[in-house]
C-alpha cells in the first residue's frame, strides 16, 4: 500500500482489493464433515432401534408376569356360595361341644343293644342247627 | 437446504464444498488459529445441517451461513483458556505491523493490530466478506443503523490509525 489514503471510499475500495482471496477447498476436511453429519443423520435411527428393542423387552416382560398372574388365578380353588369356609367349620375335637352328647350316648347303646340281639338271635340259630345235624 | 433438510448427503456436500473455503478465510481473518479450524468448519456444519429445516429460502444463505459460522466461533472464544499469567501478560509485546511494509493485504493485519475486535470483525464482514450493512446487522444481532454508525467509526478508527502510521518518525525514515 502507497501513502494511505483515508477518504471513505478509497478505504473501502483498498480493504476489498486487500481481502485474501478464497482458498481451495479442502476435501479432507469437507469429507470429515460429511462423515459427522452422516454419524449424526444415523443417531435418530439408532436411538429409535435401541427404544423399540426397550420396549419390547418391557412388553416380553409384562406378558410373562400376566400369563403368572393368570395362572396362579386358575389354580386357585374357588370358593361355592354358600357352602361355609374350612376355617368357619369348628374343629374336630371340638365335635361333642358342637354335637348333643346325649343323642350321641343314646343312638350308641340302642345299636349295642341290637348288635347284642342280634347275636343272640344267631347263636340261637346256629345251636339249634348243629344240633339238628348231630341227633 | 430444502433436500439438505430431507437428507440429502450429495446436496449438503455441495453446500459443505462451497462454504469451506469462506469459512477458512471468515476463521483465519478473525483470529482462529489453523489447528481450530478444522473442529470450528465441523462444528459450523453441524449446526447448518441440524438447522436446515428452519432455513428461510428468501433470505440470502451466506450471511446466515456465517452467522452460524461467528456463533461457532464466539463460543470457541469463549472456551478458550488464558495460557498466560495476567501478571506476564503485559510482558507478551503485541505485533504492530504496518501496512507499508509488505503486500496489499497487510493493511488487514494492520487493522487487527490497531483496532478493536469488534470493529474488526464489522470491516471484514463488510469489505472482507462483501456483505451490506443490514445483512452484517442479522449476522451481528445489532440494528442496521447501529451497524452503520459501528462501520463508520471503525473506518475513522482506521484511517485514523494509517495517517498517525503516515506521520510516524519510523515511517519517515523507512521512506527516506
Amino acid at each position: 500500500m502507497r501513502k494511505a489514503d483515508t477518504s471513505r471510499d478509497t478505504l473501502g475500495e483498498t480493504l476489498r482489493q486487500a481481502a485474501p482471496p478464497l482458498g481451495r477447498a479442502d476435501a479432507a476436511r469437507i469429507a470429515r464433515a460429511c462423515a459427522r453429519v452422516a454419524e449424526i443423520r444415523e443417531e435418530p435411527r439408532r436411538r429409535r432401534a435401541a427404544f423399540a428393542k426397550t420396549l419390547l423387552r418391557v412388553a416380553a416382560g409384562l406378558a410373562v408376569l400376566a400369563s403368572v398372574i393368570a395362572l396362579a388365578k386358575i389354580n386357585k380353588p374357588s370358593p361355592v356360595a354358600g357352602v361355609p369356609r374350612i376355617v368357619s367349620v369348628p374343629p374336630f375335637y371340638a365335635l361333642d361341644a358342637w354335637m348333643g352328647q346325649q343323642i350321641v350316648t343314646d343312638t350308641l347303646a340302642d345299636e349295642s343293644a341290637n348288635l347284642a340281639s342280634d347275636l343272640a338271635t344267631l347263636t340261637t340259630a346256629l345251636n339249634e342247627r348243629s344240633l339238628a345235624i348231630l341227633f | 437446504m430444502r433436500t439438505v433438510a430431507e437428507g440429502d448427503a450429495n446436496a449438503f456436500r455441495a453446500i459443505a464444498e462451497a462454504l469451506d473455503p469462506r469459512l477458512a478465510r471468515f476463521f483465519s481473518q478473525l483470529g482462529v488459529p489453523e489447528a481450530d479450524r478444522d473442529d470450528l468448519f465441523q462444528e459450523t456444519c453441524l449446526r447448518i445441517y441440524r438447522a436446515a429445516g428452519a432455513y428461510n429460502p428468501q433470505r440470502p444463505f451466506l450471511p446466515w451461513a456465517l452467522t452460524v459460522a461467528r456463533r461457532v466461533m464466539l463460543n470457541w472464544h469463549r472456551a478458550q483458556k488464558p495460557t498466560i499469567a495476567l501478571e506476564e501478560a503485559n510482558e507478551v509485546p503485541a505485533p504492530q505491523p504496518s501496512p507499508t511494509t509488505g503486500a496489499e493485504s497487510d493493511v488487514w493485519v494492520f487493522a487487527r493490530a490497531r483496532l478493536s475486535a469488534n470493529d474488526y470483525e464489522l470491516l471484514w464482514l463488510r469489505y472482507g466478506e462483501d456483505l451490506e450493512p443490514a445483512e452484517i446487522a442479522a449476522v451481528t444481532r445489532r440494528t442496521s443503523v447501529h451497524v452503520r454508525v459501528l462501520l463508520h467509526r471503525a473506518r475513522a478508527a482506521l484511517a485514523k490509525a494509517l495517517e498517525r502510521d503516515d506521520a510516524s518518525p519510523n515511517r519517515k525514515r523507512g521512506d527516506s
